[in-house]
């Protein structure tokens, strides 16, 4: 009875298996390659699914026998050993013994080499954290280049992944150039023979360059290769993607500058920012609400906005000035007083006030289309439409402007355009010997290479005088003058009264070091220099 | 090299103990007594349910006295023939094979090591010492749990118990045999991981010829200056002298001699094999004291917020200094110079000058007499490297008066070392073992074998504890059970650490409820009817586990991967701890199965 019981239960358990099988070989049937005389096969729905998604191994990059092998050593259990080899790690970082550490990272990114925030999160932690334990600058180096290796790794087992490419021109640019220790750094990194191809041209093995390569490529597999910024729901801005490469440039143009190099090949330099800031701002880029914009397109929908504006003030000329007097007349009795108020004399009320008061004294385009509809009907269908085009025209350009604002469009456009003139390039060169000189002590050559210097720098402000009330260039060139002032302290000199750049001092001198060294009086709202 | 708990001389860790720790002998005499009044207890408790209380105290008499004389009189003959029977065993059930999966991991471990880390050698070592514990431990698991209950169940064991042997000779012979296969199987493994980390690392570079510069060397003579080829993705700087000799400098923690080679007309350069790649530095440690930022003395330096504590720190432009103290200092002992070597921590407030190491100072001082003082020897720190400051016979005080080092500064064979940083806001961070004076280089080849004997105590008490479960468990639960204790052993300072309550989260009921409500570990349990009830079952539980941690051997203590690998000597003085204190488990194992077995029908 007993065996008979065992061999029914037997029978059961061979059915039920088989009955499962089906389910399975629908789902997991691989798909096969057609001859000449018989077609292909797309598989089951989980093969059909990873051609779908690109999701086998071959289409994600190299298949790697060692990581295979380790993967089926694990017996399936892939992720429980991954989780117990990052607690190894976390512990290894923590009791600072680095060579395991790096081990243990090789090990779980071979567990799961398709895992891309292992490769971003152990990279970051190599180069950024691990490098930051040592005191040495060439271990830190060292340890900086080992989160670069680790990130190329990842793209070997994970060709044309924008994130992994992008994270790479983050490291070698951002990490090598911004960090503390970035003069050696660059020293290092220019000398470093064993990183750079044996084709790499000298010149060109600088940071910010290598950087601009791999953010080239990061472009590339998204623009050629359609492949997606997004990771796991998360994305990253087109407008911050794309600006990495010609930062670069810029960068680099700044940084042989600041080591000393003002000769053509920083000019050709910032002329090859300036075009690429300028491709940039071509490019068609993805709004946050769907659409695709071009950062250069604010020039011409402000020259749109002027025209149709001009258009609508020709309708009836005179409308706007008359609403605004009208505005003006209806304004209440506190919100009139408070605009009539010297800014000096404000206080937190009377302020708010103004601030009402200069809102409801604006007159909009619709207002302006309405009144026009009033006075001459005949016009009114004309009069909405141009205030209709002009409120379509603005809201572009305040769109754009604000994606402007992010990355410091008009800026880094002003800023290759006067970098690159004679006068800037050598107003830097000057700047620069003065402070060699200064370092070799030499104090009174240092003052006159600072004169010279600023006397240049007088002319590419009066050529651009929209720079003058840039804080970040007022701010580089406070960080001159004060240099400029401590030379003169030591050589007990008094600060020339006749300063090239007071108009900077005005404009950024935000906690009033140089009031005492200004007379006030002889403070010209804008100084003119006789030529040297 | 790490220590973190300290070593303390053999009589002193069998004897006397330290000022947290009882000695090791004292302590196994409380256990064992406590075992016994326990089993005694246990045994009369059964006895008197089964036999009536009248009985129960004849009864227990009679087998403690059989008992005793069962145990002591053991025959080393049926002993070893019982032990012959278990290696024949452990034949006939394949164990050669975890030696071929050894073998074969080894052939493709050079795939997954790679020889670009910044320390191969430690890498390499690790890694073979790590996957011989635990191949090794999982052969003696499976060898040992299942023998006596495949026996029993096959009723082979008949075939012995019939012949005149003791049950406790059973129990010894089975695990005298599993150890030697153990012992074979390591010996194998031991000599071809030697010969795999010694094959893998070795390498040789050539001079870069292009990259050869003429500079002004030591006594302005010109020497060369370059670098070698990259090979095992690393190169050194080097200096060749005039004559062609020189050296390739260090890097990845070893270097190269040059030498002249002349091959017809030209003179080339041979680049030789790796030198200091493997290491066994014998360190004489000292016992470390900190002073305060105004020379006071205290008891630990300041923590700048790492989270592991090992180290404390001294600040920098103060007082604050990390003082050593060594002794047995004598001319027989140490030659010309003392052999100091130091590893320090940097902790930079500021920035400072990051061309330079942050600036140091040693001094050496008469215990006996602070005046007696060397002129401080200045240094420009290495984090994580070992900062090698030889103290020289003939020293100079601060006014530039002789003084020499064994007559002046060394009082009784005692000597203080005194490491003071120098920058202003910047930190040492110090702790005991990263000063010490290195006596003499001792041979990798034995140094590596008393690592393979720290695997060998692991593997000898994972038998015991194999054979003693397995002689009242049936083979999968002696295999689960032993394993168990397998893990408990290597988290035995974690399991302390819950029983004494420094690990948060509470007890094991406590954990499973925070675990299941998600509740987080650091905050108090949310209050409830259940609380008091949760605390009172985990105060009982704590108890046994207490208990049984106390009982249980520590795994990791019995390593000693992490000096082998790091390249300093593993003293005798460490290993004669490791076999005593396995000794004393087999002791105790011995006993207990032999009781265990004694209760099973087969063997009485």
């Amino acid at each position: 009875m007993s065996d008979r019981r065992s061999f029914i239960r037997k029978v059961i358990y061979f059915c039920t298996i088989a009955v499962l099988l089906l389910p399975l070989s629908w789902l997991s049937a691989p798909a096969t390659r057609g001859g000449p005389q018989t077609p292909g096969s797309a598989g089951g729905l989980l093969a059909r699914m990873r051609t779908e998604h690109k999701l086998s191994q071959v289409n994600l990059g190299e298949i790697d026998p060692a990581g295979e092998a380790f993967r089926l050593a694990t017996l399936g259990l892939n992720g429980v050993a991954a989780n117990i080899l990052w607690e190894k790690a976390n512990h290894y970082k923590k009791t600072e013994d680095w060579t395991s550490l790096s081990a243990t990272l090789e090990q779980i990114a071979k567990l799961q080499p398709n895992f891309i925030s292992v490769w971003q999160f152990q990279g970051w932690n190599l180069s950024y954290n691990v490098s930051a334990e040592f005191d040495g600058y060439r271990e830190r180096y060292y340890w900086v280049l080992r989160g670069i290796d680790f990130l190329k790794e990842g793209v070997k087992y994970n060709e044309d992944n924008p994130r992994l490419l992008w994270d790479i021109g983050w490291f070698i640019s951002q990490k090598i150039g911004r960090a503390d220790e970035s003069k050696q750094f660059r020293r290092l990194f220019k000398a470093d023979d064993d990183f750079h191809p044996a084709d790499r041209p000298r010149q060109l093995r600088d940071n910010w360059l290598v950087g601009k390569e791999w953010y080239r490529r990061a472009e590339r597999a998204v623009d050629d290769k359609k492949k997606s910024l997004q990771l796991r729901g998360k994305g990253k801005s087109e407008l911050i993607f794309y600006a990495d490469a010609p930062m670069c440039q810029i960068n680099y143009s700044d940084a042989i500058e600041q080591e000393g190099t003002h000769s053509e090949v920083a000019r050709e330099a910032w002329k090859k920012g300036g075009q690429e800031w300028h491709q940039y701002g071509n490019r068609p880029l993805l709004h946050s609400s769907g659409y695709r914009f071009r950062l250069n397109d604010r020039d011409g929908y402000a020259e749109e906005s002027k025209r149709l504006r001009e258009q609508l003030d020709a309708l009836a000329p005179a409308v706007r000035e008359q609403l605004h007097a009208d505005h003006k007349a209806n304004l209440p009795a506190a919100e009139k007083k408070a605009l009539a108020t010297p800014e000096s004399e404000l206080t937190q009320e009377t302020f708010q006030a103004q601030m009402r008061a200069q809102q409801l004294l604006q007159v909009s385009d619709m207002d302006v289309a309405e009144q026009i509809a009033k006075i001459a009907p005949e016009k009114k269908a004309e009069a909405l439409r141009l205030a209709r085009a002009l409120i379509k025209s603005d809201q572009e350009m305040r769109n754009i402007g604000h994606y402007q604002q992010i990355v410091n469009y008009d800026y880094w456009r002003t800023r290759c355009q006067f970098e690159q003139t004679p006068a800037a390039l050598l107003a830097r060169a000057k700047i620069y010997q003065g402070d060699q000189a200064a370092n070799d002590a030499n104090l009174v050559a240092a003052k006159r290479l600072y004169d010279e210097g600023f006397r240049l720098w007088r002319k590419v402000l009066d050529n651009f005088p929209s720079i003058v009330d840039d804080s970040i260039t007022g701010d580089d060139l406070m960080d001159l003058v004060k240099r400029y002032r401590k030379i003169l302290e030591e050589i007990d000199e008094p600060f020339p009264q006749d300063f090239p750049l007071r108009d900077i001092i005005k404009a950024h001198d935000t906690r009033g070091e140089f009031d005492q060294l200004l007379e006030p009086e002889s403070k010209p709202e804008s100084a003119t220099v006789p030529e040297s | 090299m790490v220590i973190e708990t300290e070593i303390l001389p053999f009589w002193q860790w069998l004897l006397h103990g330290s000022s947290d720790r009882l000695g090791a002998l004292p302590s196994f005499c409380i256990v064992i007594a406590s075992l016994a009044i326990l089993a005694l207890l246990a045994g009369l408790l059964v006895t008197a349910f089964r036999h009536g209380p009248m009985q129960a105290g004849d009864i227990v008499y009679k087998v403690v006295r059989t008992a005793i004389g069962e145990v002591l009189a053991i025959s080393p003959r049926r002993v070893m023939a019982l032990a012959y029977l278990a290696v024949k065993e452990s034949l006939g059930r394949r164990v050669w094979v975890a030696v071929v999966l050894f073998l074969v991991i080894l052939l493709f471990a050079s795939w997954f090591l790679g020889t670009d880390n910044r320390d191969p050698t430690k890498l390499y070592i690790s890694f073979v010492l790590t996957a011989t514990t635990y191949l090794v431990l999982l052969m003696a698991l499976f060898l040992s749990a299942f023998s006596l209950p495949t026996d029993i169940k096959n009723k082979t064991i008949h075939t012995i118990v019939t012949k005149p042997v003791r049950a406790g000779e059973i129990v010894l012979g089975r695990i005298v045999g599993f150890v030697a296969v153990g012992t074979v199987m390591l010996a194998v493994m031991g000599g071809s991981s030697y010969l795999f980390v010694v094959r893998a690392l070795n390498h040789r570079h050539d001079v870069d010829i292009f990259s050869l510069v003429d500079s002004e060397g030591a006594e302005g003579k010109t020497v060369r200056r370059g670098r070698t080829t990259l090979v095992q993705q690393h190169r050194h700087d080097l200096v060749i002298d005039q004559d062609g000799s020189g050296e390739a400098l260090n890097s990845r923690g070893h270097w190269h001699a040059i030498t002249p080679e002349q091959r017809g007309d030209e003179t080339h350069f041979a680049v030789g094999p790796p030198r200091d790649m493997f290491r066994a530095r014998v360190p004489v440690l000292g016992k470390l004291r900190f002073k305060g930022p105004k020379g006071a003395d205290i008891a630990k330096g300041i923590s700048v917020g790492n989270e592991w504590a090992y180290r404390s720190y001294i600040e920098g432009g103060t007082l604050a200094a990390a003082v050593w103290s060594f002794e047995g200092i004598n001319a027989e002992a140490y030659g010309v110079d003392l052999p100091l070597e130091l590893t320090v921590s940097i902790f930079r407030t500021h920035k400072g000058d990051i061309e330079k190491g942050v600036l140091g100072s040693v001094v050496v001082k008469n215990p006996n007499n602070p005046n007696l003082a060397s002129v401080p020897t200045l240094f420009q720190a290495k984090e994580f490297a070992v900062n090698s400051l030889p103290i020289p016979r003939q020293l100079t005080d601060v006014e530039g008066k002789p003084l020499d080092l064994l007559n002046d500064l060394v009082h009784e064979g005692k000597v203080e070392i005194w490491v003071q940083c120098l920058e202003t806001g910047q930190y040492f961070g110090m702790a005991q073992a990263d000063c010490y004076l290195q006596a003499r280089e001792g041979s990798f080849a034995v140094n590596f074998f008393k690592g393979y004997l720290g695997i060998w105590v692991q593997m000898f008490l994972v038998t015991c504890f194999g054979v003693m479960c397995s002689t009242f468990l049936s083979g999968p639960v002696a295999m689960v059970f032993t394993l168990a204790i397998i893990v408990v052993g290597f988290f035995k300072k974690f399991l302390l650490g819950v029983t004494a309550g420094t690990v948060v989260g509470g007890g094991p009921v406590e954990a499973l409820v925070r675990l299941v409500t998600q509740q987080n570990v650091t905050s108090p349990l949310e209050a409830g009817g259940g609380v008091t009830a949760i605390k009172d079952i985990d105060a009982v539980l704590l108890i046994v586990m207490r208990g049984f941690a106390n009982v249980l051997p520590d795994f990791r203590s019995f390593s000693t991967v992490g000096f082998v690998a790091d390249g300093y000597d593993v003293s005798w003085n460490f290993v004669a701890q490791d076999l005593v204190a396995g000794l004393a488990y087999l002791a105790g194992l011995y006993v207990v199965g032999y009781l265990f077995l004694r209760t099973r029908e087969v063997a009485k």
